[in-house]
């Protein structure tokens, strides 16, 4: 199925696709790769590991709400980042890119998913070590979520630039405001934990 | 197979071609070797220990040769699933045999040059140098040799480019994040000549803070340091104080 989500809109006749997406189009500048969507389970897994990560640097927390309460920030912060700004990134390849199958971005998005859970799940034994014997838990926690968000960032758009063949100042912009939603509710997830406290 | 020809022929690996060592089939590689890499890796470090123990001789001269060996290996154990991540993450695919070889060849090759200056350092503590200066020797020297393993892991694991610079970088900083806390933790290593001797000292503070309070003192501030018990493993104070 992966092999085609390129292949298949390349192949389409001119006259198939709307005109006013064309406008902004352009043929893509290098040879491109289909990608595919992760399976359930390694999105699940992924969801996993940012969990286990989000509980490593949490449990330095005074009490057990604002752990429990402040574990949930990595899963929150880049999930709902995912899923608030999945559907700006799908509508724009498709006004934007017309050459680019619908399920490419939302492939791209499943595989920088993937990534970061993996890279939660690595990190997460050297975030519960230093947990456990400083304490600085909440640095641990935010350099631990950059980590994960950039890796995420750079999954997608490395992901979306071999499917595409170039990389659109819009995906850029995407990823920006992708980071500032992620940020927000990490802060509001931060904020609840604090109330709590 | 000797062991006594098995373990220097292993030694004689690490020194002229670990890479060689690294690149071959982990799982063989592991099976065939890994127990003596592990074995030269805390004998070297066991003896870089004791030699650092001698500063204050004593007790000291053995607890340090338990918790040298403890520092090369607990930061390995902890950031191996990391330096797996950074490395897939950059697209390079590695599975975990590959990964604990690397890291295995470079730990035993830095400790192994642990063991090497030794001597010097020994030589050097003999003469009873200043205690600030016998740390500052420590540390540089634990610090070159953990380069020197670093470097070994990067060359040991696949991948080129810019990838694998990236992935090795942040696969180091992780490893010295951890390295420089387990040696916070694990300490001390060098003990004041008149000081008690004690196998570790209370969890407190953090090695972040306290090179921030070093820095202070040098540039001739003498405040601002609290070492305070902090993280899951220290002792409340409450305890702290009914234990004798």
């Amino acid at each position: 199925m992966s092999q085609t989500i390129v292949s298949r809109h390349l192949a389409a006749p001119r006259g198939s696709v709307p005109q006013t997406a064309l406008r902004g189009a352009s043929p893509p500048s290098r040879p491109t790769t289909p990608i595919s969507a992760p399976s359930v389970p390694a999105v699940l897994a992924a969801i996993g590991g940012l969990g286990v990560f989000g509980l490593s640097a949490a449990v330095g927390a005074p009490s057990t709400p604002v752990i429990a309460a402040i574990s949930t920030i990595p899963v929150a912060g880049l999930v709902g980042a995912m899923v608030l700004t999945g559907p700006a990134l799908v509508a724009g390849h498709l006004f934007l890119r017309p050459h680019v199958a619908t399920e490419t971005p939302v492939a791209a998005l499943g595989q920088g998913l993937t990534a970061a859970g993996s890279v939660a799940m690595g990190i997460a034994p050297a975030a519960l070590f230093l947990v456990a014997t400083t304490g600085l838990w909440p640095l641990v926690l935010v350099a631990g979520f950059a980590a994960v968000g950039l890796s995420c960032a750079a999954v997608t758009l490395q992901m979306l630039r071999r499917a595409t063949g170039d990389s659109p100042a819009f995906v850029v912009g995407w990823a920006a405001l992708a980071a500032l939603v992620a940020l927000r509710v990490a802060v509001a997830v931060g904020q609840t934990a604090m109330e709590v406290l | 197979m000797d062991r006594k020809t098995s373990v220097l022929d292993t030694c004689a690996a690490l020194i002229r071609d670990p890479v060689g060592l690294g690149r071959q089939d982990a799982r063989r590689v592991l099976h065939d070797h890994g127990p003596v890499l592990l074995l030269i890796a805390m004998a070297s470090a066991a003896i870089f220990g004791g030699v650092v123990g001698t500063y204050r001789g004593g007790l000291q001269l053995l607890y340090a040769s338990i918790k040298l060996p403890l520092l090369w290996v607990v930061p390995v154990l902890v950031t191996l699933p990391a330096v797996r991540a950074f490395h897939r993450v950059c697209g390079i695919e590695v599975n975990y045999g590959q990964v604990a070889l690397a890291v295995l060849v470079g730990c035993a090759r830095s400790a192994l040059l642990l063991a090497v200056a030794s001597p010097a350092l020994w030589l050097l503590f003999s003469v009873n140098v200043d205690y600030h200066w016998a740390i500052l020797v420590l540390c540089g020297t634990v610090l070159a040799s953990g380069a020197v393993g670093l470097a070994t892991v990067a060359r040991v694991l696949p991948g080129s480019g810019a990838t694998k610079v990236l992935a090795n970088t942040l696969a180091a900083l992780a490893v010295g994040v951890v390295v420089a806390q387990s040696g916070w933790v694990l300490r001390p290593f060098v003990a004041r000549p008149r000081a008690d001797v004690a196998f570790l000292r209370p969890v407190e503070s953090n090695v972040f803070a306290s090179t921030m309070a070093s820095l202070r003192s040098a540039r001739g501030r003498y405040d601002g340091w609290d070492a305070r018990p902090e993280g899951l493993l220290a002792t409340p104070p409450a305890l702290a104080k009914e234990t004798p």
